[in-house]
This record gives structure tokens, sequence and C-alpha cells, in this order.
């Protein structure tokens, strides 16, 4: 436990360093904090959107967002906090963005679209698993997965930042804005909302 | 434990927080209640599984994408997204249509309807002498009077309509009991630069009343007399804008008994008060002839509606005509007419109050 507090001050400690460098104008700095974050906020924003297309857009933009604000940078919360809450507010705005809501209607991810071979299922594949696994639980992640999708924004960006990308409370709370005890209520509704969605499956 | 307490900790259990003695407890109520059972079951599976989701990397020229972006980016095209965000916020259809069509009240319907009120005000004639609801009415006379559409520009139609609304609060109150004497030069008509107007038509006076009619100051006599009193019962009530219409009614009506009985009192055997009288469609046709041809109009009143009299008529026309619109009432009625004041001169714009009257028999 310790040791991980410890490589998290590194970590910290690096990216104050970084954006010092970054304020005096070493453009190098930029990338290297691009190359640390991008996979973690790709895939925010890959579960937020659920698509890859709309996450490199918004994870893009949020980097362009730091990189036009972090000349600013107050040093007030961890840089990955204040990261993370830049990403979200993107996808956010994405989610209620009317190109967004208008390809949702057009590409819905559970509707069968027609190929040239008749119709065809657009499946967002996860190859990281072994194959031996279970084909219900494999189905099992993807309801889940779904439900998560469909969630509204703001429990979404619950969810997401607490089960799947295990941020504790307080950081949650520190990019959400909100109180830890609203946090916590706020994504026990959530989860309980996911449990209905899902009932009967699994 | 209640399956609603069980619900409460459910979100510490899966995390652990639980003291152990209610943690038992809980695992007791896990045991007996088959619903929560399941719950927690979900919940197991949830996490077990959730955990298992795979995460996606980005693509490899994810960071060249970043930069290339930024370089090419210029802080315009940045300043017009901006600009065009709120086309990209979302609002729902309904919301978007509800809106409009409040601003399109507002913006739109509420302003004509100012200028046009549609109310049961007295009938308006037009000039060939078709009776026309007045708001009806009102509309070619604006179009076809260029003098009179420039005076009656935006701020002109604003004064029309606070003096509709003033009306209607203190016009009840200001308003002599009818059935008594001329309207003559009230000292408040002063302040709101309405000038007041009797009129009596010539031909329809009795002549054994012409005698009568000329002792005017023993008819002013009573009029004030008749003041007095309603003076004294409007200050019974303290805010006697406030006081409900229903209220005001009877103290008019009051007032108008304790008017009458004084007045009868004064005139004794020969005296003949002259009345308030409701216009006749001949005199409205003619009224509205002699205003038309004076750039003016005639102006719906609102309290009207309550008050069920339909002796006056409000009238609205370029002070420089006045003095005509005098002289061409006197051909047909006798007029009486208020003392000029100086502040209903100062205006562009005269708004005269007429009161029909006949003898009262």
């Amino acid at each position: 436990m310790n040791r991980e507090k410890r490589e998290e001050n590194r970590r910290t400690d690096e990216d104050l360093v970084l954006i010092r460098d970054f304020q005096k104008n070493r453009e190098d700095a930029f990338d290297r904090l691009v190359l640390k974050y991008q996979n973690r906020i790709f895939n925010l924003c890959y579960q937020f959107l659920g698509n890859h297309e709309d996450a490199d857009d918004c994870a893009q933009e949020s980097f362009i967002k730091v990189f036009r604000n972090l000349k600013g940078f107050q040093f007030r919360s961890s840089f990955s906090t204040w990261l993370y809450r830049i990403a979200v507010n993107t996808c956010k705005n994405k989610v209620n963005s009317l190109e967004y809501r208008q390809r949702r209607k057009t590409l819905d991810l559970d509707r069968p679209r027609e190929g040239p071979d008749g119709p065809v299922m657009i499946q967002v594949t996860d190859e990281r698993h072994s194959p031996q696994e279970s084909y219900e639980r494999k189905e099992l992640r993807e309801e889940i997965r779904k439900a998560i999708q469909s969630l509204p924004a703001k429990q979404k960006s619950m969810v997401i930042l607490r089960d799947l990308e295990g941020l504790s409370y307080e950081e949650i709370s520190r990019v959400t804005g909100l109180k830890t005890g609203t946090v916590k209520s706020k994504l026990a509704r959530a989860r309980e909302e996911l449990r209905k969605m899902l009932k009967g499956v699994g | 434990m209640r399956c609603s307490v069980f619900k409460g900790l459910l979100q510490d259990y899966l995390n652990n927080e639980l003291d152990p003695k209610i943690k038992k407890q809980f695992q007791e109520h896990v045991n007996s209640c088959e619903k929560c059972a399941e719950a927690l079951q979900f919940y197991k599976s949830y996490f077990r599984e959730i955990g298992n989701i795979g995460t996606v990397d980005a693509p490899p020229d994810f960071l060249k994408n970043v930069k290339e972006r930024i370089r090419t980016r210029s802080p315009l095209n940045d300043f017009l997204k901006k600009l065009f965000l709120p086309f990209s916020l979302k609002i729902p259809l309904e919301l978007a249509g509800v809106t409009a069509l409040l601003l399109f009240i507002i913006l739109v319907i509420r302003p004509a309807l100012r200028r046009y009120p549609q109310e049961n005000g007295p009938l308006a004639l037009r000039d060939n002498g078709i009776a026309v609801p007045e708001s009806v009415a009102k509309m070619p006379a604006g179009k076809e009077l260029p003098a009179a559409g420039e005076a009656f520009d935006l701020k002109q139609r604003k004064d029309a309509s606070v003096l509709t609304t003033r009306d209607k609060l203190t016009g009840d109150l200001k308003k002599p009991a009818y059935g008594t004497a001329a309207v003559s030069a009230r000292p408040e008509s002063k302040d709101d630069g309405l000038i007041n107007v009797a009129i009596l038509p010539r031909d329809s006076r009795p002549a054994e009343d012409e005698a009568v009619l000329k002792s005017e100051d023993q008819e002013a006599d009573s009029f004030t007399r008749g003041m007095e009193v309603k003076e004294k019962s409007l200050k019974r009530s303290a805010s006697p804008v406030r006081a409900s219409e229903s209220k005001i009614m009877e103290e008019q009506a009051e007032t108008e008994q304790d008017m009458l009985s004084l007045s009868r009192k004064n005139e004794g055997k020969k005296m003949k008060a002259r009345q308030a009288a409701n216009f006749s469609t001949n005199d409205l046709v003619r009224i509205n002839a002699i205003v038309t041809n004076l750039k003016g109009r005639i102006l719906p009143r609102e309290y009207q509606k309550t008050v069920q009299n339909k002796s006056f008529i409000l009238i609205e026309m370029p002070m420089y005509n006045y003095r005509q619109f005098l002289e061409q009432l006197n051909k047909n009625y006798e007029v009486q007419k208020p003392e000029s004041s100086l502040s209903a001169q100062e205006r562009k714009k005269a708004r005269i109050q007429l009161q029909y009257q006949s003898i009262q028999k």
C-alpha cells in the first residue's frame, strides 16, 4: 500500500516537473505528458462514447485543451485530476452534441446494418481476453458495457471513473466537483440502474 | 434487518467498509431474503466482470495527430466553433418548440394586441355606418391616417396602454356619479392629461328644460357636494385603488344615491339634472366620422367590461385638431368642455373622455 502511494507521488512529482518544463516553453514536455496519459484518456473516452472514432476525436480534443491551458495551470490539483476533468467534460459535450446524437440514431450498435452480404452486426470485440473464457461471461461483459453506454451522461461518468478506471471517491469528487457523499449516492443509484437494465442477463 | 437497510449498506459491504458486527447482520439478512440475495449476487458478478472488461489503447499515431491538430487549428476556427456552440447543445425539440412559441407570443402577438386590444368595448362604426367591434374598426382607420399613424408611434402606443391600465385602476374611482350634472374640468384630469367633455344632443333636449339647464352654477354646486360625499366615502377604505372592484361599485352606488337625493333636494320641484346615458348607434356613427376625419380614433376602454357603462368613450387625436373637433361636435350637441388646461395643451395628442348625457325625466 505504502509502495503504491510512493509510486503515485513519484508520478505526480514527475507530472509537476513536466508541467514546469512546458511552462518554460519546452515543447517535448507536452509530448511526454501525452504519451504518459494517452491510453488512459483514450480508454475513458472509448468507454464513454462507445466507438473508436469519437473516442479518438475526444481524446485528441482533451489534449488540445490541455495544450492551450497548461501555461496557466496553477497546481491546485494534480495534473491527472485536471486531465480527467477535461476529458469527462469533453465527452459529455460530445454526447450532448447534435452530431453525436444523430450518428447514434443511424449507427446503433445493437441494430444490424445492411452490408453487401446481408445484415452485418457491428461488434466491438475485446481481444484481450483468452478464448477459453466461457461464452456466457463474455456475453455478460458485453451486456454490462452496453448498459453503461446507455446510462445518462452523469451516471455514466460515475460508473466509468469508479468501476472501470478505478478512481477513488475522493478523486472522483475532485474530478466532478461533487462532494464525496454525493459521489457515493450517485454511484449507488447508477449501479442500481444498471442492475435494473441487466435483470435476467447472466 | 429490513430490506431498505440492506440496500443502504450494500455498497459499503461491497467496498468492504462494514463494521464486523453489522456485516454479520447483513449476511444473516442475505441468507433469509431471496430478493436481497439476488441483488448481492448481481453485484458480485458485476464487479467480477467489470474488472475484466478490457481497456482500449490509443492508436499509435495519437500524439502525431494531436500535434497536427494543434498546428492546423487556428484560434479563429476555435472562435467560430465557440460561436456556434449553442447549436450543438442538447435542446429537446419540445423545449425548443415551446420557447419559439413563447418568443412569438411575446414579440409578435402581444405588441399587436396592445395596439388593437380585442374586448367588448362599445361598438365603433366605420364611415359607411356599419357597426363593427371597435378593435376591428380601428385597423383600417390606422392605415388611412398617415399623420395619425406617425403620431401613434411606439411611445404613444405605450401611452395609450398606460392610460387604459391606469383607467382600470382609478377610472372607477374618479368617475363622477352618473345621473348628476356634467363632468366638467375635474382637477384630476389635469394630471393625466385627459380632457373631459360632456355632450348633450341638441335635438333630444326637451324645450321646457332650457331654463333649467342655464342655471349651471346651481348644478355645479350640487356636483361639488356630491364629490365631497364621494371623497368621504372613499377615504373610508384605506387604499382605494386596491379595494376590490365590487366594493368600489358599492360605494359608487351609495354615492350615487347620496348625490341623487342631494341634487333632488337642491333642485326642488323644477330642477332636472342631466344624466349619463349610453351612446346610441347614430351618435357613435357621427362621432366616429368626426374623429376619423380629424385623424383620431376611438380608444377601447377596459373598465367598461366590469362597469357595463357605455356612456363614456375615449378619443385620441392630434392636439391641433382638438378645437376643430369641439366645433364640429357643437353642431349637433351641446358641448360642455373643461377650461383648457396647460398640461393637456402641451401634449401633441389630445385624449378626450367624452360623456354622453341626456336629460333626466
